[in-house]
């Protein structure tokens, strides 16, 4: 077998293929490693996760005096309230206009209840944890394992995957989650999608969970990808208005028509993926795309 | 394949394996700064850096390489979104210019489709090997195979002035 230099290495036959290597050998990377830093430059989602840390440590701190075995211990933080009150599971915590609350969630995180809120332990024990938030915002740092923490809201569930989160719903019972630190995952009737830090997604009346969007995402494409999401606008609009970030939008879309194509015209150096996995909604090639994907969001 | 182990190192934020790590792998993302036409110098240190501070953002050890290729190409591709007031000029007592020769051989390969210019990059200019090349980037031999040969044809074709 003839050798192939130019897959094996080494040096090509033909004069004009050495000629362009010599060339070309004066642009060849030749520079020592940078000074790597002694501590990680400080960022913004450092001082977010020390901002957490800082308010977990809190919480360990308080919750041996509130917390009892039976139920959650809370207080006011904002407003009239109680100082030192027990949400037993089965009760309903309401708050008013002017009270803001803090909630320990058992033995794994805070719950910070915003005015105008109501809000029901489901359930507390065994790892599993449960709220249902019927309707007000809530603002959750949790420091469980996955899954361990899950709020139902009226058309759909919010899983905690390990992460800080803020959840509101609205009076018709649509739920809208910004995701500040981790990951949490959406889900309703089988259909999941995927909220990493620095996005939103949320629940819909009668249907799937939104399709999740960059908190940033440019308003054009936010508002192409909510007519397709209710079923009256084009996934071509959708396409058209994408941009490189917005194929964490299109990778929950990926099993459509043409999606594959676009994601791969906006992110040229993704991987080779098996177009065909993807498209038929294959577990593991979908995860592979996303491991891509979500390297080129940062 | 990056070995694993030098990435859990890495994780640690140990200087010595982002040593390694930068020794295996500089050549490569220096190939993409060059592909997208940024200063690929430069582009390694920032990209690097990056890895040095994001490295607990890496889900799978074993994909390193094709993590660090990622963030060179967003990194390359948000310097080019960036306005360029004037030309960055050249440091005093810096490297004289490559010759005509060079820079021309540079433009022809930038000048190649997205699929073959970092490949074709990282072979001809920075010497990487086909599995070399598979390695890093997570390519399969046989795409690093076909973009090398793909790549090189048109490359002729242009340096001959052929369309």
């Amino acid at each position: 077998m003839s050798h192939d230099w130019l897959f094996d290495g080494g040096d090509p036959e033909e004069e004009g293929d050495r000629a362009l290597l010599r060339a070309l050998a004066p642009h060849r990377h030749s520079g020592p490693p940078p000074a790597w830093p002694v501590a990680p430059r400080g960022r913004w989602f450092a001082a977010v996760g020390l901002s957490l840390a800082a308010a977990a440590a809190v919480f360990l701190a308080v919750r041996v005096a509130t917390t009892t075995p039976s139920g959650w211990g809370y207080r006011a933080i904002e407003g009239p309230g109680c100082a030192a009150c027990v949400l037993a599971v089965g009760d309903t915590l309401r708050t008013d206009a002017a009270t803001r609350v803090r909630l320990d969630v058992a033995d794994v995180g805070l719950l910070d209840v915003a005015p105008g809120t109501t809000l029901t332990l489901a359930a507390s024990g065994d790892g599993a944890h449960r709220v249902v938030l019927e309707r007000g915002r809530v603002d959750a740092l949790i420091v469980a394992p996955a899954r361990a923490f899950v709020v139902s809201t009226p058309h759909g569930e919010v899983v905690d995957l390990g992460c800080a989160f803020a959840l509101a719903v609205d009076d018709v019972g649509r739920a809208q989650v910004d995701v500040g630190a981790g990951t949490v995952a959406v889900e309703r009737g089988g259909r999941a999608t995927r909220v990493p830090a620095g996005a939103r997604g949320g629940t819909r009346p009668d249907a799937p969970p939104a399709t999740p969007r960059w908190q940033d995402a440019d308003p054009g494409f936010a508002a192409a990808l909510d007519a397709w999401d209710a079923g009256a606008g084009p996934l071509s609009a959708v396409l058209a208005a994408a941009t490189p970030r917005d194929t964490l939008s299109l990778w929950h879309l990926a099993t459509e028509p043409g999606v594959f194509e676009r994601i791969v015209a906006l992110e040229p150096g993704v991987l080779p993926t098996d177009e065909a996995a993807v498209r038929r909604g294959d577990d593991a090639a979908l995860e592979l795309l996303w491991r891509d994907l979500a390297a080129s969001w940062r | 394949m990056i070995e694993p182990a030098l990435v859990a190192r890495a994780r640690r934020r140990d200087p010595g394996a982002f040593d390694a790590l930068h020794a295996r792998c500089a050549r490569m993302v220096h190939a993409i700064g060059l592909a997208h036409g940024v200063d690929a110098d430069d582009l390694v240190q920032d990209v690097f850096l990056a890895a040095w501070q994001r490295i607990g953002d890496l889900k799978d050890d074993a994909s390193f390489g094709p993590w660090l290729g990622a963030i060179a190409r967003n990194r390359a591709r948000d310097v080019l979104r960036r306005p360029r007031l004037v030309e960055p000029l050249p440091e005093v007592g810096a490297q004289p210019p490559p010759a005509l020769e060079a820079r021309e051989a540079l433009q022809h390969l930038r000048a190649l489709p997205e699929a073959y210019r970092e490949t074709l990059t990282m072979r001809l200019v920075e010497g990487l090997t086909g599995p070399e090349i598979a390695s890093l980037t997570g390519l399969t031999p046989d795409s690093v195979r076909v973009n090398l040969h793909r790549g090189m044809a048109l490359l002729r074709a242009s340096l001959k002035g052929e369309p």
